[in-house]
């Protein structure tokens, strides 16, 4: 709905354009901000199925849930955890700025934030590379000699689900910040007009709050 | 009367929120940092009983933070508040009634090579289904 | 008390002018004629009517099958159609149906269109998302079509693993386009909650809004909470379709019962995505045409969300003979009843706004009664199933089939076919034909009965359900539920025929042909573009407030 095509000019930011069915500004905001808690929502109903999977099978499968649990990487699990919450950081940062209408700043903080959500995927993409190499796969393609439990290839799909599902919401959240950060990059956020940032931030929060969730459930305990 | 209230209001505690600054958000990231910290050194431990229970405990003290300031809880009232609130208490109910019945159902029902802690309650589980009525004996058992 | 300054102008309750206004304001069907004006339309309006155009489609499709299977009932043996085949024709009945047609069907058609115009709102709150819900219902249609056409699928609509995993059949298209569909739910949820939360006009407050607004309202709640877990656990089929995984795969540690808690907790309140907007129709209907207050305003209103709220605590009574421990089954078979208990809230209230009423029966009136008489039956059967121990028996019979016919498609069919034609006049601003309206009111709900009565006699003799054949002393009852689907064919064709005739032919309907003090009335019929001519309606009374029960005089009826 906030999608506000022109904005050449480098002074002030534009007013922020009303929807002709809208009653004002503020409801217009208050719309679009319930609709996304509404969609968050859903992406948090989305993942609670496989946090029920992951408990489920927990409960029948102690010994493989955790052989498995020490077996995965918990420096890069740290360090992960370390630069998504960092990214989260500079996500609220981002909407700090836009109300102040320095889109410079904007700009700034939602680069860092896709930088650290590079890192995030570059340090999954090791872990998985090592998961490929000994074998530790989903399903029927496992074939990890050093854990040979019953369960134990349930483990590695619910891993392997859990965090390939959370890396699509990383990429997903990647494209829609890179497309806010463009509009920033053209001036056009300000106390008036920052719902696009603020919504964008919060789905990146959200998908920081799953990793908050899976990290300790699959690396630490 | 009605809806033009619920949206100014909220504009209004959005407004409230901006002069706090970016202070906020330093002390929540600093909170999250030395909970991962608390969280990863307690994890190292395996602690046997209670460590499953510490680690989400401290999660959801992350989670909160985040949900609370980073995601502007704090200051959107009403809906979106009883919308987050309502969702968890939606996983909560999913995950809950799936665990009552694995963790209560008959042993011999689960399935193959699982090895379940025994469960909290006291069921009875000696017969068929579960219940009372008794199973012919070797065809049950693996 | 904010009053917009537009509203000041307008007297209480007054109806726009209605005439006066047209060549400036073209009504929202002939304002834009060409192809692109509708397929990219924002207007809720017209995307309503899109709806409507896809889904009775989509119910001709699933029509035709229940015909086919209904047919291959016929005789003991084979009679038209393979083993192979009959699998298929039920499971594609299922799916389409239920997909397709009960799930968008009434909040597609009839929310969409009424939603705003109950809250005197322009239009719903994210008009793109609305029309961008349509095109995801579509693709994901196409897709599974395509896989229907390619294969189709033997499961039956629950997918039940592990079966579903290992069939030959081309499950995963046709479950990765009912997951594509459920975005489509979601985005429709969405747009609704947010819409009533903040599109209302000034002077319509949460208890001032229409019941068939709090029904979308707890249905939207439902779609939002429950359609994600549903996604989630096809994606979880599609993949094991094609990696392999294993993770409801008994034999490799994986438990189907698992499967079955994640798909009931969507399918389960999905039953009140269907019937719950049903229920919104007929508060409007049973009011408008009892000329009556309705009974129990804020009994109705709470019991639709307390419908949506406890339909989430019930979904395990679908699993009675699934290995499912007893102590769940007991505690969901307890929750099941608190279901019947705000349904039955319901049935009070409506037959409390009828009693002493002055009615005016026509066809939604007919609708509505027949409506009555399947919630009732069809809730008192699913109580009966709610005890585990009596669904223990009438597992898998056709007793099921015939309970979940009558409360979910019975329910459902009635209130579409009733909103149909009380909007009828105020969506195309045509009048119908009365006459055949009540013929197929009346051949709809006997063919009805006719079809499923001898189901719950079969399933109560023990005929189980998806059985391509069955022994030659159920044949008798076969016929008969076979008679019965064909009446109730030709009753659609009736409805059909009228309908299209009034369409081009009928004679122009007034703003409020039926005297209804519903707000949706409120504007001209069809209503313009942006729904209101001039300074928007004010909302000072009730919108069910009818003084005295008075018979309307309908001059526009036959």
């Amino acid at each position: 709905m906030q999608s506000n095509p022109t904005a050449d000019a480098v002074g002030a930011p534009p007013p922020p354009k009303l929807a002709m069915h809208f009653a004002s500004l503020e409801v217009q905001h208050h719309a679009a901000r319930l609709g996304m808690w509404l969609f968050l929502a859903t992406e948090i109903l989305l993942f609670a199925g496989l946090f029920t999977l992951y408990a489920g099978y927990r409960f029948l499968f102690p010994e493989a849930w955790a052989a498995g649990s020490r077996s995965l990487d918990l420096t890069m699990g740290t360090i992960n955890t370390i630069v998504l919450i960092t990214s989260s950081f500079t996500a609220a940062m981002a909407v700090h700025y836009a109300k102040e209408a320095k889109n410079k700043m904007v700009v700034l903080m939602f680069v860092l934030t896709l930088a650290m959500a590079g890192a995030f995927l570059v340090i999954k993409g090791f872990e998985y590379s090592h998961k490929l190499h000994v074998g530790a796969l989903p399903g029927f393609r496992y074939h990890y000699d050093a854990i040979q439990l019953p369960g134990a290839p349930l483990f590695f799909t619910v891993y392997w689900l859990s965090t390939g599902l959370h890396a699509f919401h990383v990429i997903v959240g990647m494209c829609v910040l890179a497309w806010i950060t463009t509009k920033a990059a053209k001036n056009q956020f300000s106390y008036h007009n920052y719902t696009a940032v603020e919504l964008g931030s919060m789905y990146w929060h959200l998908v920081d709050l799953v990793w908050i969730f899976l990290f300790p459930m699959l690396y630490l305990v | 009367m009605s809806i033009a209230n619920e949206s100014l209001k909220e504009e209004r505690e959005m407004r409230e929120e901006r002069h706090t600054g970016p202070a906020k958000y330093v002390m929540v990231w600093a909170a999250l940092l030395v909970f991962t910290v608390v969280t990863v050194v307690t994890g190292r431990m395996h602690l046997p009983e209670w460590g499953l229970i510490l680690a989400l405990t401290i999660a959801t003290v992350k989670g909160t933070l985040v949900a609370l300031y980073f995601m502007h809880l704090a200051d959107h009232k009403g809906a979106n508040r009883l919308v987050f609130v309502t969702s968890i208490a939606f996983v909560a109910l999913l995950m809950a009634f799936s665990l009552f019945d694995l963790g209560t159902r008959f042993r011999p029902a689960l399935p193959s090579g699982s090895t379940p802690p025994t469960w909290p309650v006291e069921i009875e589980q000696s017969g068929r289904y579960g219940g009372k009525l008794m199973a012919p004996k070797p065809t049950m058992e693996q | 008390m904010s009053p917009s300054p537009s509203s000041i102008a307008a007297e209480p309750g007054a109806v726009p002018a209605p005439d006066s206004h047209h060549e400036h304001h073209p009504s929202y069907l002939i304002d834009g004629t060409t192809v692109k004006s509708w397929l990219l339309s924002l207007d809720h309006k017209r995307i309503g009517l899109m709806y409507l155009f896809w889904v009775l489609l989509f119910f001709l499709v699933g029509g035709i099958y229940a015909l086919v299977v209904r047919l291959e009932l016929l005789t003991p043996g084979p009679t038209i159609i393979d083993a192979m085949t009959y699998n298929r024709a039920f499971t594609m009945h299922g799916v389409v149906m239920i997909f397709l047609f009960m799930i968008p069907a009434i909040p597609g058609v009839f929310g969409n269109f009424m939603l705003p115009l109950m809250l005197g709102a322009k239009d719903v709150a994210f008009p793109r998302l609305n029309l961008a819900s349509l095109y995801i219902l579509l693709t994901g249609a196409i897709i599974a079509i395509w896989g229907m056409i390619n294969g189709g699928m033997d499961t039956g609509w629950t997918f039940y693993t592990p079966y579903s995993t290992q069939t030959t059949t081309t499950v995963a298209p046709i479950l990765f386009g009912a997951f594509i569909i459920g975005f489509s739910s979601i985005a429709t949820g969405i747009n609704f909650i947010v819409t009533t939360h903040t599109m209302r006009a000034p002077g319509i407050t949460w208890f001032k809004m229409p019941l068939f607004v709090w029904a979308m309202y707890a249905t939207s709640c439902i779609q939002v909470l429950a359609t994600p877990v549903l996604g989630l656990v096809l994606l979880l089929v599609v993949g094991e379709n094609l990696f392999n995984f294993g993770i409801f795969d008994p034999s490799r540690g994986g438990d189907p019962v698992l499967f079955q808690h994640l798909f009931w907790f969507y399918s389960h309140p999905a039953v009140y995505i269907m019937v719950l907007p049903a229920f919104g129709v007929m508060s409007e209907v049973v009011s408008a045409f009892s000329r009556k207050n309705i009974f129990g305003y804020r009994a109705i209103a709470f019991s639709s969300l307390g419908i949506a709220f406890v339909g989430f605590f019930a979904w395990g009574h679908h699993m009675f003979v699934s290995g499912q421990s007893t102590f769940d089954a007991g505690v969901f078979a307890v929750l099941t009843m608190l279901v019947g208990v705000f349904t039955a809230i319901k049935v009070f209230n409506w037959v409390g706004t009828v009693y002493k009423g002055a009615v005016d029966f026509k066809t939604p009136f007919a609708y509505f009664c027949g409506f009555l008489y399947f919630t009732v039956f069809g809730g008192m059967t699913g109580v009966a199933f709610g005890t585990a121990s009596l669904d223990v028996p009438w597992h898998d019979t056709y007793f099921v089939v015939a309970h979940f016919h009558f409360i979910m498609v019975g329910a459902t069919i009635m209130a579409f076919m009733a909103a149909l034609h009380y909007w009828f006049p105020k969506m195309f601003g045509k009048m119908y034909h009365e006459g055949w309206g009540l013929v197929s009111a009346a051949l709809i709900i006997l063919g009805f009965n006719a079809t499923f009565i001898p189901q719950f006699l079969l399933g109560n003799m023990g005929m189980p359900r998806r059985y391509y054949e069955y022994p030659e002393r159920f044949q008798n009852l076969n016929v008969a539920s076979t008679a019965g689907a064909s009446l109730l064919a030709f009753g659609f064709v009736i409805a059909a025929v009228y309908l299209t005739y009034a369409l081009i032919y009928g004679r122009r309907a007034s703003a409020n042909p039926w005297r209804s003090r519903g707000y949706e009335w409120l504007t001209e019929s069809p209503p313009p573009t942006h729904n209101f001519v001039g300074p928007q309606p004010t909302y000072d009374e009730e919108p069910h407030f009818y003084v005295e029960p008075k018979k309307a005089e309908v001059p526009d009826a036959v």
